[in-house]
């Protein structure tokens, strides 16, 4: 057989493929399949508890049923949990959209499991299937109507890129993360499926909403998330002419905008106490040159300044966060906005902590939790490597400095702008929604570390910074993807159609 | 042939023990310190049938464990139904207490082995076992819902409301202390005792009987020595108001009353001039007839709490003060310290005297049923506990254990002038820590006070140092020796120059080039 038969007779496969399997198909189906064997074929990847699951797991009705659980924080991951049968007595600590996720797994096992041991992995299966569809939506909306010798490297991309275990991981957890992960992909689907014109716009918009109200309430920190999409999101009320769905949208961005605010509001006092002695002494006083002046900056005794570099979870210490002395004279003199004003008369200051929250801001999966069940034999702690080529190539190759994630925005945006342009000079308001999708990813990205800054300092950065960690994924893979597609500068023919 | 044997050992053991003491004293090592290491505490054994939860006798298993440890006794506590048999042989005391008047004592182990049982017991509540009825030759009868007044040497408090209350009609022994019934008709001893058994019908915390307990106790418990009353402040901070606490040491040395603070550990950062006026300020209060203790740390998680860490801790705070002449005396802590085996064995070992404060917050880390006990130990109160009383003396007489008022120090002048007030007219002799016997080592340093005498590792502590004012200057971050610095910094300043040059010839001739281009249509469309 000569070279060009075998060329043709791929050419002829190729073809035959891609009738019936595009590339959205392709990155789903590849991504489901990943993550079925990571998390459920064994050793079960999953991810070991910080300590952060008490406050989600007794309020929801399970409780740590392992009995040398305590032994295992951080070194290894336990599938199962005890469901609790009488009256729980424990009120929920925290108010976020993982509840609903959890009850609902929780509901699922009790049916086909056990009705008093919970199997972690039924919330695994319950994510992952959702989140195989939002990589299917993502992908179809980059690759929709375009050559497939584009829309199949992107599905690849997208596999390398979204089917890490750094990511999935998290589905065998109780970490927030997981909710965020899966609602940033439908958001941003959602939302450049709106951009391409591609399925009908009121169920987008309603995709749009829902994964942005279960984002903004899933963590605290995400409250700003709401208020950023209300805001740069305007312009979407504006891509349809009929009433109907411009009302729809507008009451939409403020139901996100509430979202955000009461998500603010409702913070427990203790985790304000936490983040907020964070803040004073892993932020303003650990970077500050003499922190008896950052004091005075705040009008708090310059005694305070023996809590310089101090954390919360130090196993012993000289004083309670939650005591009346710290509550009376420390956390009332200052909040958020007077730390924000420092950082803004304190520059300096600023960057170096910007610098080291860019030191964890490329790193997926957190250093401190082991991946792996005790009785796999694997030392406490240890983390996998299946499918961790483009977490650990991130983590290797990204320059980690702030300087870097400037020009990484600046590039980015001015590299949308002309698209952005055009489309509002030719009065094509559905091509123009391209850019503020990116933008507001960017921002969410930035609050992510700004929040987690001005609200914890460096405390425990790794995992406060996730929300730009999976934005710069997302608008790094939407932007190599347009320059694949040729769709970079001068954008999509197909929207506004 | 026996008999001979065991008397040569004896000869041989005490011939053994005299060598060696006049060796220790020939070396110089004081002699009560011998005395103390051979002394063995009194191990008791508590038992109780329930905690008593949401009831009014809730909380008096803990006092008692506190008032057992102000008198120095070991204890071991268990339930009823988790004792064991042949468990009372291994005790010479046994205090046992029965919160809950609907169930009797059924662990028939106990029953039967109290009956053979040569030591003492005291038997609290009702579900009076046989046995003590029969030693104390006693009847006893119910009280239900009433209120009554109890009298106890120098104290008296009406009004007390009881459930259910036993009372002693009849028995045999020392009586101690008054019961009687708000409309006259009962009145029958607080509580009675023999040889080796007695019986208090009423034990609550809060009232009256929580203090009428501890005067049965200790001659229950044989003990001679009289108590004396000190005074404490606690939650003493680095960033508390420390003129404050420096001015409320002056008016208490005014007053001539002696106390104590219970400062809060720092283990990090004490090189900051923060922790130094800390330290010179606990100084002063020290040259003030003031007694430092070391207050437990506050333990946020015992997840992954390592026993060295906490020592290692611990140890080096005392060696902070120690090493600026401060003598802290002993530690200050919740009473579930005392029943954690690793708080007990890796944060209060390098002291043998304590202040047990009541359980607040409980974070144990590895629980035991049995007590560290300290030579010398304080049952915490606040006055305002002592003055809900009637007293027949207008001075108050010491109490039977050794006690310490509690104060929490506060940042309120106007608070701490009150108190200091308070305490000038309460009447209450307050004694000077420093005049116990207190030993604190860490494994650089040896504490001890004795006779009022402070000395660290065998010189005189000096208590008149001069206070020193404490400035800010300190360098809070170390400058890196950077190399070339001054080259880089003009390489810098010469690219900046460069790219901004760049860049400004870059968009002059992208205006020229966009200007070619739009003259080369409008030239096309003129033509």
């Amino acid at each position: 057989m000569s070279v060009s038969k075998v060329k043709l007779y791929i050419m002829n496969r190729f073809v035959l493929v891609s009738r019936f399997v595009s590339p959205a198909l392709l990155a789903a189906t590849c991504v489901l399949f990943i993550t079925i064997m990571a998390l459920f074929i064994p050793p079960y990847i999953g991810m070991a508890d910080n300590g952060d699951y008490f406050r989600i797991l007794y309020g929801n009705g399970l409780y740590f049923n392992t009995p040398d659980y305590d032994s295992q924080y951080f070194g290894y991951f336990i599938k199962h949990f005890g469901i609790f049968q009488y009256f729980n007595e424990n009120s929920s600590d925290v108010i976020s959209s993982q509840s609903l996720f959890i009850h609902f797994s929780v509901w699922m096992n009790k049916i086909f499991y056990d009705q008093q041991v919970f199997d972690i992995r039924f919330q695994a299966a319950m994510y992952t299937l959702l989140y195989t569809i939002a990589i299917y939506l993502l992908v179809e909306s980059l690759t929709w109507k375009i050559p497939k010798k584009y829309g199949y490297p992107i599905a690849i991309l997208a596999v390398l890129m979204f089917g890490d275990t750094g990511y999935t991981a998290y589905f065998n957890s109780f970490y927030g993360e997981s909710v965020v992960i899966i609602m940033m992909v439908f958001m941003l689907a959602s939302g450049l499926l709106l951009y391409r014109n591609r399925y009908n716009d009121y169920v987008l918009l309603a995709i749009f909403t829902l994964s942005g109200f279960l984002l903004t309430t899933s963590k605290q920190q995400n409250a700003p998330v709401g208020v950023i999409i209300a805001f740069i999101c305007i312009i979407l009320i504006f891509i349809r002419k009929q009433k109907t769905f411009r009302i729809l949208m507008s009451s939409s961005l403020l139901i996100l905008l509430l979202a955000g605010i009461s998500t603010y509001a409702l913070i427990p006092k203790e985790f304000v106490n936490i983040n907020k002695y964070h803040a004073m002494t892993r932020g303003i006083l650990m970077e500050s040159k003499d922190p008896e002046v950052a004091l005075s900056a705040f009008g708090i005794d310059k005694q305070y300044a023996i809590l310089d570099k101090s954390i919360y979870y130090a196993l012993n210490s000289t004083v309670d966060v939650n005591s009346e002395i710290l509550e009376k004279n420390f956390y009332s003199q200052y909040g958020f906005g007077s730390i924000l004003k420092y950082y803004f008369t304190n520059t300096g200051q600023a960057g170096k902590l910007f610098d080291l929250a860019a030191k964890s801001a490329f790193i997926i999966r957190p250093p401190a939790m082991g991946n792996y069940e005790k009785t796999v034999g694997h030392p406490a702690g240890e983390q996998t490597t299946f499918f961790s080529g483009y977490s650990l190539m991130k983590k290797a190759l990204t320059p980690r400095t702030f300087g870097f994630i400037v020009i990484w925005m600046a590039v980015v945006v001015g590299l949308y702008i002309p698209s952005f342009i055009a489309a509002l000079r030719a009065k094509n308001i559905r091509q123009a929604i391209r850019l503020p999708l990116v933008v507001t990813f960017i921002l969410f990205g930035l609050s992510g570390i700004l929040v987690s800054i001005i609200g914890a300092g460096d405390a425990d950065l790794a995992k406060h910074v996730f929300l730009f960690t999976i934005a710069f994924d997302l608008v790094t893979f939407v932007f190599i993807s347009d320059i694949i597609r040729r769709c970079l500068l001068r954008g999509d023919q197909e929207g506004g159609v | 042939m026996g008999i001979k044997k065991v008397e040569f050992n004896m000869y041989v053991k005490i011939k053994l023990k005299v060598t060696v003491m006049i060796l220790l004293l020939l070396i110089g090592i004081p002699f009560s310190n011998i005395y103390a290491s051979e002394q063995e505490p009194i191990h008791a054994l508590l038992l109780y049938d329930g905690l008593a939860k949401g009831s009014s006798r809730e909380g008096n298993v803990e006092t008692m464990q506190r008032l057992l440890a102000s008198y120095g006794i070991k204890v071991t506590q268990s339930t009823f139904d988790n004792y064991k048999k042949g468990g009372l042989a291994e005790y010479n005391k046994v205090i046992g207490i029965q919160n809950l008047d609907e169930l009797s004592i059924t662990n028939e182990d106990f029953i039967n082995d109290l009956k053979i049982y040569k030591g003492d017991y005291l038997h609290i509540g009702t579900s009076i076992p046989s046995a003590v009825q029969v030693e104390l030759n006693m009847v006893t009868n119910m009280l239900r819902d009433q209120f009554v007044k109890i009298s106890m040497d120098q104290f008296s408090e009406s009004r007390i409301h009881v459930k259910n209350m036993s009372y002693i009609v009849q028995a045999e022994g020392t009586f101690y202390g008054s019961i009687m019934s708000g409309n006259g008709d009962v009145r029958s001893p607080y509580g009675v005792r023999n040889d080796h058994f007695a019986y208090v019908p009423y034990y609550e915390q809060g009232n009256l009987s929580e203090l009428a307990m501890s005067y049965v106790l200790k001659d229950w418990l044989d003990i001679t020595r009289q108590g004396q009353t000190y005074l404490i402040f606690k939650e003493v901070y680095p960033f508390s108001d420390l003129k404050l606490l420096e001015k409320l040491a002056d008016k208490l040395y005014d007053a001539g009353i002696p106390f104590m603070v219970s400062v809060r550990p720092v283990f990090m950062n004490v090189d900051y001039p923060a922790m130094h006026r800390y330290l010179e300020t606990l100084k002063y209060v020290q040259s003030r007839s003031g007694s430092v203790l070391v207050n437990a740390p506050v333990v946020s998680s015992t997840a992954s709490q390592d026993g060295l860490t906490l020592q290692t801790q611990m140890e080096s705070f005392v060696d902070v003060l120690a090493d600026y002449g401060i003598a802290p005396l002993g530690i200050g802590a919740e009473m579930y310290w005392s029943y954690d085996q690793q708080y007990a064995e890796y944060g209060m070992n390098f002291f043998d005297s304590s202040i047990l404060f009541p359980n607040k917050d409980m974070r144990y880390w590895s629980r035991t049923d049995s007590s560290q006990p300290f030579a010398s130990s304080l049952y915490s109160m606040q006055l305002d506990f002592l003055q809900q009383f009637d007293h027949n003396d207008t001075i108050l007489q010491d109490l039977p254990m050794d006690s310490a008022i509690t104060y929490d120090f506060s940042d309120n002048e106007v608070d701490m002038s009150k108190i200091v007030q308070t305490l000038n007219d309460s009447w209450i002799t307050f004694a000077d820590y420093r005049y116990g016997q207190h030993t604190v080592h860490t494994q650089a340093n040896r504490i001890v006070s004795d006779n009022g005498l402070l000395t660290l590792n065998g010189q005189d502590v000096d208590l008149n140092d001069a206070y020193k004012n404490i400035g800010s200057e300190y360098a809070y971050t170390v400058e890196q020796e950077k190399s070339f610095a001054k080259l880089f910094n003009i390489q810098n300043n010469v690219f900046i120059v460069l790219i901004v040059v760049t860049l400004l010839i870059f968009g002059f001739l992208f205006i020229i080039g966009y200007r070619l281009y739009i003259r080369k249509y409008l030239n096309q469309r003129r033509k």
